[in-house]
């Protein structure tokens, strides 16, 4: 057993705080909300320059092969220097690449997607659907060897600033088991209409609206009609991701709360001498801990290629809660300065209410774990 | 990262396993029942069976009856009896001794008391809490007097587990009235068959008779018995407490799998106001909501016992441990009653009667865990101060 990063992983952590708080601190992030784009393309330059879009794509692709744990060791970074812009949803997208497009199409984007030329995202909810991919409407028709796509896509990230969006879709002859597919869609395609969704934390995410888009066979990951398994495992290998993302904003939140409880003199004394806010820092490490050691496991066994569905849906089902625990404590401990838009705290607690729900919450976990456990 | 056990650990968890399923722990008279910590009850049978197997000792040096093995071949030796409801009970506290034995005592003490802990011919209690001293353990009142080579101890002890079934008891009293009260203070190990000291069970509001208070009058306790350093004794104290909060606790999540694995055994079968408890979504959230938390308990416990394994001090880990622990046990039982429903009551014989005592019996039991080896409000204080530096109050 051994609970600690390679050497190697502490050093890209340390080099991703150190960036991210040069180059990403905490009042350009809050710029960058307010910001249309919500991303500047200098400073996804400078990521690309560090290697991050291409660290889990092969060498052979361009790529620096890293391993899904070093992937994990980034994003808890990125989680706790709040980073807003397209990497996580480009990301997933990579992800869905990697475990599921053909030879051809692998060559074809990974070596752009590891220069930073290509940016991706994925479209999975609908309305009225969250991650149950059965429930997907969005309908994907063959037409003599071509397909054509019609549906509405929700909560898309970032797909105003993507170049190609990931699309699942149901065919239309399938059964519920099977008929599931991956699409790559331009979302600057005439078919397709993406605008802008009001979001609680000022992320970008978009309604999309596809009609009659017709694609090819070669826009179509992997072998046709049996997708809904990768996507599956695509999903939660993405939710292990937001998992680690949570953690390292955990982490953050309780640093600056620590600090202020330290730091904050009332009664001529620092409140965090006082028992009751003890008591909340106490239980926000404890939901920490147990946020670190649960997603670290599940992310372990996704490197090491191990069956990991049960352990993702009890990891997100904690983290999304434990997240928000800690959250609503945090601001306890702060009082009224927690409170202000300029403060750093709403940063983190706002996003982590769109964490909790991104690739389920703890209610939709639950249904698959009472599945797991023999109910 | 590697969450996987060794081949070694692996081995011993199966050896322990096709034990359990060989020689069923219930089939040992049992001195107290199981109560559901995850250590199971108090057997000595069952105590002396392992200690036949060198289960007791298995992290302790050879040369003192030990195994010389690994913490962590310890701790999952522990984890697997916990799951299969075996009595851990009455060598818990002794391995605590064993610890504190190893680190601060003599190579005569070491060598009278390990090897026949290591066979449970003798078996241990800690004897710290007073009446006015809980939480508080500096404010100890018991007293230790100097007289020749012996000592003479007066006072009393409340909430030992199982002194009533051991033989000896570590004891810690004030041997300097005088000095601040932190440093006036010592460890003794004590025969409580020894003239002057008089055991009581307490009955507690499950029925059980697991603690007991300790009345000491002119105990005569030889000198050689003193362990570690006269007036030394709080460092010792700290590190027992910090075993006690990790081994008393850190079992919990396996021995409540079993506890889950029959509630949903019970839901699966089950039938109320004419419809079947598993359609019932609220239900099937709480179960799998108590399922997450095992998860969670499970690796806050592996990540203390990899640290622990290492030698390093998990002073505050351990008060995570506990409170986890401590709540989730309280959860389960609650959630266990919710199902059983007002049913729970009944006394008849059905096939699930063995269930509803449990759960009614652990209901009222898990009420004393967060209060035992320190509250949970004092667990929180230890992590926010120790583990967080928060400043004390």
């Amino acid at each position: 057993m051994d609970f600690t990063f390679t050497e190697e992983q502490e050093m890209l952590r340390k080099m991703a705080r150190d960036f991210l708080g040069a180059e990403c601190p905490r009042d350009t992030v809050r710029k960058l909300i307010k910001d249309e784009k919500g991303f500047t393309p200098e400073l996804w330059a400078k990521m690309t320059e560090l290697g991050w879009p291409g660290l889990i794509i092969p060498e052979q692709y361009g790529g620096v092969g890293g391993s899904f744990m070093d992937i994990v060791a980034l994003v808890e970074e990125m989680g706790r220097g709040a980073l807003v812009g397209p990497f996580f949803s480009s990301l997933v997208g990579t992800l869905a690449v990697l475990e599921m497009a053909s030879d051809q199409q692998k060559a074809d984007l990974l070596p752009k997607i590891a220069s930073g030329k290509l940016i991706l995202t994925t479209a999975f909810s609908e309305p009225g659907v969250g991650y149950e991919l059965d429930a997907i409407q969005c309908q994907a028709t063959a037409e003599g060897d071509d397909w054509v796509i019609n549906g509405t896509k929700l909560f898309v990230e970032n797909a105003h600033l993507a170049d190609l969006m990931l699309v699942a879709t149901k065919t239309k002859h399938a059964t519920k088991q099977e008929g599931l597919d991956l699409f790559l869609v331009d979302p600057k395609s005439p078919n397709v209409t993406c605008s802008m969704i009001e979001t609680i934390s000022g992320d970008k995410q978009s309604k999309v609206i596809i009609k009659g888009l017709k694609l090819t066979e070669a826009k179509r990951l992997g072998e046709a009609h049996r997708g809904k398994d990768r996507i599956t495992r695509l999903l939660e290998m993405a939710t292990v991701l937001k998992c680690a993302e949570m953690q390292g904003g955990a982490q953050q939140v309780l640093d600056m709360t620590v600090t202020f409880l330290k730091e904050r003199i009332q009664f001529e004394k620092p409140v965090g001498t006082l028992g009751a806010l003890q008591t909340h820092a106490a239980n926000m490490a404890v939901d920490l801990e147990g946020m670190k050691y649960i997603t670290y496991q599940v992310a372990w066994k996704v490197n090491e290629n191990l069956p990991f569905a049960k352990d993702v849906a009890m990891a997100k089902s904690w983290c999304s809660d434990a997240y928000r625990r800690i959250c609503d404590l945090a601001h306890q401990c702060h009082g009224a300065i927690g409170f202000c838009e300029d403060h750093d705290l709403p940063l983190y607690s706002k996003r982590s209410k769109v964490s909790e729900f991104a690739f389920g919450d703890g209610l939709f976990q639950r249904r698959f774990v009472a599945k797991e456990i023999g109910l | 990262m590697d969450f996987r056990f060794s081949p070694d650990e692996e081995k011993l968890r199966q050896e322990v396993r096709e034990f359990c399923q060989k020689e069923p722990p219930e089939s040992f008279p049992h001195e107290i029942e199981d109560e559901g910590y995850g250590f199971g009850g108090w057997s000595r049978a069952f105590t002396q069976r392992l200690g036949q197997k060198g289960w007791l000792s298995i992290s302790w040096p050879k040369q003192y009856g030990g195994m010389g093995g690994t913490v962590m071949q310890r701790y999952v030796s522990a984890e697997e009896l916990a799951y299969h409801r075996a009595p851990q009970y009455g060598h818990l506290f002794g391995d605590a001794v064993a610890a504190g034995l190893l680190s601060k005592g003599n190579e005569e003490q070491k060598m009278e008391f390990l090897p026949s802990m290591a066979k449970a011919e003798i078996l241990f209690s800690t004897g710290l809490s007073e009446p006015g001293a809980g939480s508080d353990l500096l404010n100890t009142a018991t007293k230790a007097v100097k007289d020749g080579d012996y000592y003479v101890i007066n006072g009393q002890k409340i909430w030992p587990t199982g002194a009533h079934l051991a033989e000896w008891c570590l004891l810690l009293a004030r041997t300097d009235p005088t000095a601040p009260k932190s440093k006036g203070l010592s460890t003794f190990l004590v025969d409580v068959r020894w003239p002057g000291v008089t055991v009581n069970p307490i009955i507690d509001m499950a029925g059980a008779k697991s603690f007991t208070e300790i009345f000491l009058e002119d105990v005569r306790v030889h000198k050689k018995y003193l362990l570690g350093q006269e007036n030394r004794g709080l460092p010792l104290v700290f590190e027992a407490l910090e075993g006690d909060r990790f081994w008393g606790r850190c079992i919990r999540h396996a021995g409540s799998r079993k506890d889950l694995e029959e509630l949903v055994e019970y839901v699966n079968d089950a039938k109320y106001d004419g419809h079947r408890l598993k359609d019932n979504q609220v239900l099937r959230d709480t179960l799998a909501e108590i399922a997450v938390e095992l998860q969670v308990s499970r690796m806050i416990n592996y990540k203390a016992a990899w640290l622990l394994n290492q030698g390093k001090s998990i002073s505050w880990e351990s008060s995570v441990v506990k409170v986890f622990a401590d709540e989730l046990g309280q959860r389960l039982a609650h959630v266990g009653l919710e199902i059983l429903g007002p049913e729970v009551q009944l006394g008849e014989d059905s096939k699930w009667t063995k269930l509803r005592k449990r759960f009614t019996f652990l209901y009222k039991f898990n009420r004393g865990l967060s209060l035992a080896g320190g509250t949970s409000e004092i667990q929180r204080m230890t992590i926010a101060t120790r583990g967080l530096s928060l400043p004390r109050g």
